[in-house]
């Protein structure tokens, strides 16, 4: 959690809100992995709520936000012009 | 360190015609080198009481040796020779983090399977071949599933190549230099023969869609770990691996089935491969947004830095080591990048100051380890040992202040920088950063 607008300083952050370009990365990996233990075990809902909850805790969505397929892609990041694609690669050393 | 020291440079005629020395010319100096140190007593002489120990008869030349096993092992006396492993999360994930291959103990070029860097996001899952399925689907004419069986029947190619993870060499982005073996900094690489089916030969029997320009590898651990990969590449020289270095993938490393992109970070040849999905966009998993994107200093960060850099580093003698007496030493170490084959290996022992050229050993295979070795005489003053590799496309590995300066302060991929390793009056040898 936090670190939000503190990627370009001497002590930058990276979190959830701060780092990530999409909350929809969010459902995706807690669907895939989580929780360690035991993977695949949530249903789509509990996804939802999970990501919600951790959207909430970063301060990118309110308390009462109802996350699903509709509204979780419309959420905007705050770092989400915040990456520079290398591909296809431009020349460097 | 911030200062160069003077110390022992190559030998002097070396260092004076390094620019003009072609190969030849250098490895005769370097024969000439040879036979001046073995001139230099590094070998007894065998008198004849000498001779007498040597034909005493040890207690394991006066009993019945060992009988045959099904797999062997390494002499128990090679014990010690095992990879340094880092949990960073301790016991509460201990598959989660690295096992580093100790390149400070190996030569040649191939690393035994059983040393192979392991990096793993959630330990190595216990995959049943005869249930495991491979399914290619997505933007695809012809949808398909794929058993262990089935795929072991396509024709097959065998290819040598380096495994690099990107996160490689992190441990050397400490404030301070850390004082452990090579391995346990730079070790996260690995060579092996691979062979499998070219991924090209699937991908045209389910027929890609011409929108498809990006395809998600996902893996059958409990991570699911996945990656978005660029259709150039996987028409390319990307390869579904099935056997390492003869045998059949150990669990580690992906058994039964692992994608291997050649030269690519190793975050991406997705191991236990249970889904190729070909989608129009790339779909930003995890593992290529959170992770595995460099950071800039002015915010922004870098995504689908695939290749791996030109890169080198001497294994031998590395940190922690001790060099037992002034003399002859032979200077060992790996290069490798992921854009090509390595056209020239050089080596300091002066910090940075002067360059000679090593000698490259052995095939100079594309996205392959390189051999490189050099003669040293060491006299007993300070030194500071680096090797700086240049690939194919005319690639320079940097140095360390000029590659740290493009990036935000906690950056932690893509270390290709030179390695410095300091030479004590002593004889010990410690990591350095220049």
């Amino acid at each position: 959690m936090g670190g939000i607008g503190s990627l370009a300083t001497a002590r930058p952050v990276r979190t959830v809100g701060s780092y990530w370009p999409y909350a929809t990365t969010l459902f995706d990996y807690v669907r895939r992995a989580m929780p360690i233990t035991n993977p695949l075990s949530l249903s789509d809902d509990e996804v939802y709520a999970v990501s919600a909850y951790v959207l909430f805790l970063n301060g990118i969505v309110g308390e009462d936000a109802v996350m699903n397929a509709q509204t979780l892609p419309q959420v905007k990041m705050p770092n989400r012009d915040g990456f520079v694609s290398e591909w296809p690669p431009r020349a460097r050393n | 360190m911030d200062r160069k020291p003077r110390g022992d440079s190559p030998s002097r005629d070396v260092r004076d015609k390094a620019a003009k020395k072609s190969r030849r010319g250098f490895l005769k100096q370097g024969a000439a080198l040879v036979t001046g140190a073995a001139s230099a007593g590094l070998a007894q002489g065998a008198d004849s009481t000498t001779a007498a120990q040597a034909l005493a008869g040890h207690p394991w030349e006066r009993v019945y040796g060992a009988g045959f096993t099904g797999y062997g092992q390494p002499s128990r006396f090679e014990q010690p020779v095992m990879r340094h492993i880092g949990k960073p999360y301790g016991d509460l994930a201990p598959g989660s983090g690295s096992a580093l291959a100790p390149i400070e103990a190996l030569e040649g070029i191939i690393t035994p399977s059983g040393l192979h860097n392991d990096r793993s996001h959630s330990g190595t899952p216990d995959i049943d071949p005869k249930q495991h399925q491979l399914l290619l689907h997505g933007l695809v004419q012809r949808p398909l599933a794929f058993s262990m069986q089935a795929l072991w029947r396509y024709p097959m190619t065998t290819r040598t190549h380096f495994l690099e993870c990107s996160g490689n060499s992190a441990r050397a982005l400490a404030p301070q230099p850390a004082q452990v073996p090579a391995g346990a900094m730079h070790g996260n690489i690995a060579c092996s023969e691979w062979t499998g089916v070219p991924l090209r030969v699937l991908l045209e029997e389910a027929g890609l869609m011409p929108q498809a320009k990006w395809i998600l590898a996902e893996g059958a651990d409990s991570a699911h770990m996945s990656r978005s990969i660029p259709v150039e590449k996987a028409l390319d020289d990307a390869m579904l691996a099935l056997y390492q270095n003869g045998e059949r993938l150990r669990p580690e490393q992906g058994y039964p089935v692992r994608l291997l992109l050649p030269g690519f970070e190793g975050n991406m040849n997705v191991k236990w491969l249970r889904r190729l999905k070909a989608t129009e966009e790339p779909t930003h998993t995890k593992d290529e947004t959170s992770k595995y994107t460099d950071p800039l200093p002015d915010g922004r960060s870098l995504q689908f830095t695939f290749e791996m850099g030109v890169k080198s580093v001497i294994t031998k003698p590395s940190s922690t080591m001790k060099l037992p007496r002034t003399g002859f030493y032979e200077i060992s170490g790996i290069a490798w990048s992921g854009a090509g084959r390595i056209r020239r290996v050089e080596v300091s022992a002066d910090g940075g100051v002067t360059w000679a050229d090593a000698a490259l050993t052995g095939e100079e295979r594309p996205k392959a380890l390189v051999r490189f070795r050099l003669p040293w005489e060491w006299t007993g003053k300070e030194a500071v040992l680096q090797s700086r590799a240049t690939d194919e496309k005319g690639r320079v590995q940097p140095a360390r202040k000029a590659w740290l300066a493009q990036f935000a302060p906690d950056v932690r991929y893509h270390n290709n920088s030179i390695v410095s390793w300091a030479v004590g009056t002593d004889g010990s040898v410690k990591n350095v950063y220049v």
